[in-house]
């Protein structure tokens, strides 16, 4: 008999990795993606529409969450 | 040359973009901080030594020295063990670079007097679901009705319970060749279980709460950030099934349930930790924790100011 925890088991893609968007790189001595035309402007407060999309739950992979999971 | 000796270190990845939020209020705060990529390691050069507890190295154009008397908090956003099992096609340097580098990063467990969001030694243990909710009955919380089991054991259930939730009592994220397959909380109805079957491993059986509202909170610290979680139509499932259709809704929480979510991270060794709860007629129950659950998702849908609160924390003496 099945497993019963695969009975309704929640299939799909392999994640795509996620890269920051042109125009921004990450800078080693600030910690964080900036605009490679200032490094005073962060990537995930700047107002453009490629901001990586953090803002869901996305497959709530609970390996230590998402990246952090390997 | 520019040495970065660090009162703050920040162990990440370089697309944790989550991390990057708290980089920019540490930034703000003028903090002297280290960030460390797991992923980066590879490629740098570096020592510890575990007695002098003291780390030096390069890695591109940063150098960077850790010394016990400037080190005073570490936010820890790395996994605890590997759950991902190695597939045929990982060569054994590949194997190697996974788990040894996994290795040197959990040494800085070496550092015990600073503080850290989350000690992973804490986050191990928090982690085990049945230890996590012994641990939150004593802390005050309902906790619905659980067994585990091989079976579809339901002696423990309410006779007039109609519904069971059905869930792995560790994280089973699988590899299905060239998908993915991930086990969410499955609600069924007592009468469509076989309590006879036998199962190849053990589950949680558990108290099936329908109808529900769907509670996520987030604790730093003392402070608690907390959302009910809506669909159109009623959730009786696993929400987070339902991914982006669904909105997330500032409430304020009684406050002996604040103190209780406080106290519950308090007493699992941790700073952070991400509550999910249930209201149920009325009641509010307690379903699990995650010592390494995501937020930056929770700040694009409230005004809450996650971040912030997680760089307070570490800055505070």
């Amino acid at each position: 008999m099945k497993n019963i925890l695969l009975r309704n088991l929640e299939v799909f893609d392999r994640n795509q990795r996620t890269d920051a968007p042109a125009g921004f790189e990450y800078d080693n001595v600030v910690g964080a993606w900036v605009s490679k035309q200032n490094k005073t402007n962060f990537l995930v407060m700047s107002q453009s529409p490629d901001v990586p999309n953090v803002g869901t739950k996305k497959n709530d992979m609970e390996t230590g969450e998402d990246q952090k999971g390997e | 040359m520019n040495i970065i000796r660090p009162d703050i270190l920040v162990i990440s990845n370089k697309l944790d973009f989550s991390t990057d939020y708290v980089i920019y209020q540490l930034k703000h705060l003028k903090k002297d901080y280290l960030r460390i990529n797991r992923d980066e390691l590879p490629n740098s050069k570096i020592k510890l030594n575990p007695l002098s507890k003291t780390i030096s190295g390069t890695i591109k154009n940063l150098t960077f020295e850790i010394r016990p008397e400037k080190l005073k908090a570490i936010y820890y956003r790395a996994p605890t063990f590997l759950r991902k099992v190695f597939d045929n096609e990982t060569t054994p340097e590949n194997q190697l670079i996974k788990t040894q580098w996994a290795a040197f990063v959990r040494s800085l467990i070496i550092f015990e007097n600073v503080k850290w969001i989350n000690n992973p030694v804490s986050t191990y243990r928090a982690e085990n679901k049945p230890y996590q909710l012994m641990k939150a009955n004593e802390c005050g919380f309902e906790i619905p009705k659980t067994l585990i089991a091989n079976y579809c054991e339901t002696s423990h259930l309410p006779e007039r319970n109609e519904f069971i939730a059905i869930k792995s009592i560790d994280t089973a994220y699988l590899n299905l060749n060239d998908k993915n397959g991930f086990v969410y909380t499955s609600i069924y109805k007592k009468k469509e279980l076989d309590d006879s079957a036998l199962n190849s491993t053990p589950f949680f059986v558990q108290e099936g709460l329908v109808p529900k509202i769907d509670l996520r909170i987030t604790v730093v610290g003392s402070k608690t950030f907390a959302v009910k979680i809506i669909g159109k139509e009623q959730i009786d499932g696993d929400w987070r099934l339902l991914k982006d259709k669904i909105n997330y809704v500032p409430i304020n929480l009684p406050k002996e349930v604040q103190k209780k979510c406080t106290n519950l991270v308090m007493s699992l060794g941790l700073e952070f930790g991400a509550i999910d709860m249930i209201i149920h007629k009325n009641r509010y129950f307690f379903i699990e924790i995650n010592p390494t659950g995501e937020w930056a998702w929770l700040m694009s849908n409230t005004k809450f100011d996650i971040d912030q609160e997680i760089a307070r924390l570490l800055t505070e003496n």
